[in-house]
């Protein structure tokens, strides 16, 4: 790969052995890729939850890594600054309320002392799953690295920004040294509709956005969907819509002509392809995704889960006016997700307040996926589930052993207060 | 007579191992346990099934971010996967394999998930940008 003077440098070590192991990654990457160039970026959004978990991203690439070795990369990290804004995803505990969710103080304070070196090294760790809402808005035409599939998928569809479908190490590197290996959808011949999604059903709530996300991402694989005779979305549908398509699939990015930045109309989504494939996405399709992500219509449900994506400000307000002056049934739990920013907005504006007299629990910074899959907090009683977000739906069915009803906002919050259906 | 898959390779490597292949694409995170390099989601037909020493190939890799860490984990537990084969190329699936030197091929079509099974030995050559079969156990 060419490599310009700055980079150069880097590779010579002259800033250090962190950027200097995070440019070689990065070449072998693009090389595998091959990217003759790199491209200068604006933002990168990744992960950077624990030290002893990022550190695997750097070598020594050994079995264990010992204490000394986790002190010693520590170090080191903490001299090293990333070249642009840079923030990171949800984490496996809520850090200001650790003790609800079941963490001890002894992970808590492991979370704490990781945000003190991300904040050395100029990485705002804000634990937002929709950054591209409040935190890390990227520009059209924008190159950016960034992880958090979701992400990925809407800040180059909907923002018109570019970004690679890049794993955690590779944002990392990559915000670290500015630069990311140009190929895929950094470029212009890449971003062109593969597959038509027609969409011959109502769309009556953002639980329908997710399950037409999740229908696509399943059959497009690596393609970029272009979807027709659609109504316009929220932009609350659509991080419900990328979320679920994230869960299942490989694609960066889709085309919804007239909204995509990219794309006025149909022919210019397609940028002179042929389609390879028509999928019809009508009611059946709609009601066997239901189906699929739903293994219990009835009965007690003992949990609620809101806020896969993260829920924005405007989606807690509505929650607080279907929970204001009702309490939910007190053998359910009720949970919803956001991000801190939002929890603190959500707490001065009130409606945390209500949610709280409800019985609900507002909660930030993570997921029932992070906070309990492969994770030593206790996991609360979960024997049948309702949620509204369909990534977290497929989650909670392949860990948890639990059954789940995916439905929609309304619904969900409905079955909280009568503790079942 | 050996049968030869066309393609193009990614991260490099001449290996040769046996087969573990399924057409479905692949997530790592959460569907693998990297410290028994064994598949353990059920969510998937290679459940319970070992990639350690194998040639992995499957359509492509899918959904979370952070299957290149799932792959590093499994590596660095010792559970190394001798290649992968893909027929589509997921970013994610690349980045595990060329930050920890797993040579990885893309296939030209499809026709390698009806001719290989599991078990069969399989040669993975970057250079020459195939993947070739010997002699299938299914034909034994």
């Amino acid at each position: 790969m060419h490599l310009n003077k700055e980079l150069q440098r880097i590779l010579d070590g002259k800033e250090g052995i962190i950027k200097q192991e995070a440019l070689r990654s990065l070449i072998k990457y693009g090389d595998a890729m091959g990217a003759e160039d790199f491209v200068p970026i604006t933002s990168a959004h990744t992960s950077f939850l624990a030290i002893d978990v990022v550190a695997l991203a750097f070598p020594p690439r050994k079995r264990e890594l010992s204490q000394e070795d986790i002190f010693n990369f520590t170090k080191e990290m903490e001299k090293t600054k990333v070249k642009v804004k840079t923030t990171i995803n949800p984490g496996f505990i809520d850090r200001s309320n650790w003790e609800k969710i079941g963490a001890t103080k002894e992970i808590s304070d492991s979370v704490r002392k990781t945000g003190i070196i991300a904040k050395k090294c100029g990485i705002i760790s804000n634990f937002s799953c929709v950054p591209y809402i409040n935190g890390n808005i990227p520009l059209f035409k924008d190159h950016c690295s960034w992880s958090e599939t979701s992400a990925v998928l809407y800040i180059n569809s909907i923002l018109g920004a570019r970004t690679n479908r890049d794993s955690y190490e590779i944002s990392l590197y990559s915000a670290l040294i500015g630069y990311t290996p140009k190929f895929g959808l950094h470029l212009d011949e890449n971003r062109k509709g593969t597959d038509i999604i027609d969409v011959q059903c109502e769309l009556e709530s953002r639980s329908d956005w997710g399950a037409l996300g999740y229908f696509i991402g399943d059959k497009v694989g690596v393609g970029i969907p272009v979807l027709k005779n659609l109504n316009r979305p929220e932009t609350e549908d659509l991080v419900q819509f990328c979320g679920s398509m994230s869960s299942q699939g490989s694609t960066g990015m889709f085309f919804i002509p007239g909204l995509s930045p990219e794309a006025p109309d149909l022919d210019s989504a397609l940028g002179g392809n042929t389609p390879k494939n028509i999928y019809i996405f009508g009611k059946k399709e709609k009601d066997d995704t239901y189906k699929y992500l739903s293994n219990k219509k009835s009965g007690k449900v003992d949990f609620v889960f809101l806020g896969c994506p993260h829920k924005t400000l405007y989606e807690i307000a509505k929650i607080a006016d279907l929970l204001e002056g009702k309490k939910i049934s007190p053998d359910t739990r009720l949970w919803i997700m956001t991000s801190s920013s939002f929890r603190r907005e959500a707490e001065d504006l009130g409606y945390a307040e209500v949610i709280k007299k409800s019985g609900g629990e507002l909660l930030s910074d993570g997921c029932l996926g992070l906070y309990y899959v492969n994770s030593p907090l206790n996991r609360p009683k979960m024997k049948f589930i309702a949620t509204d977000g369909a990534k977290q739906a497929f989650v909670i069915q392949k860990s948890f052993n639990s059954k789940v009803l995916y439905s929609n906002t309304k619904q969900c919050i409905e079955v909280a207060l009568k503790g079942g259906l | 007579m050996s049968t030869v898959f066309k393609g193009k390779g990614y991260v490099k490597g001449i290996v040769k191992a046996p087969a573990l292949i399924t057409k479905e694409r692949l997530a790592f995170s959460g569907f693998i346990n990297a410290k028994k390099g064994i598949f353990d989601s059920e969510k998937t037909e290679l459940f319970g099934k070992s990639f350690k020493g194998k040639i992995l190939i499957f359509t492509s890799g899918k959904a979370a971010s952070s299957g290149a860490r799932a792959i590093d984990l499994a590596v660095r537990a010792g559970n190394v996967p001798t290649a992968m084969v893909n027929y589509e190329i997921d970013p994610i699936t690349v980045a595990g394999c060329a930050i920890n030197d797993i040579p990885l091929l893309k296939v030209d079509d499809t026709s390698i998930f009806d001719k290989v099974k599991n078990g069969d030995i399989v040669t993975v050559d970057t250079n020459r940008g195939e993947v070739s079969l010997e002699n299938s156990i299914n034909n034994k």
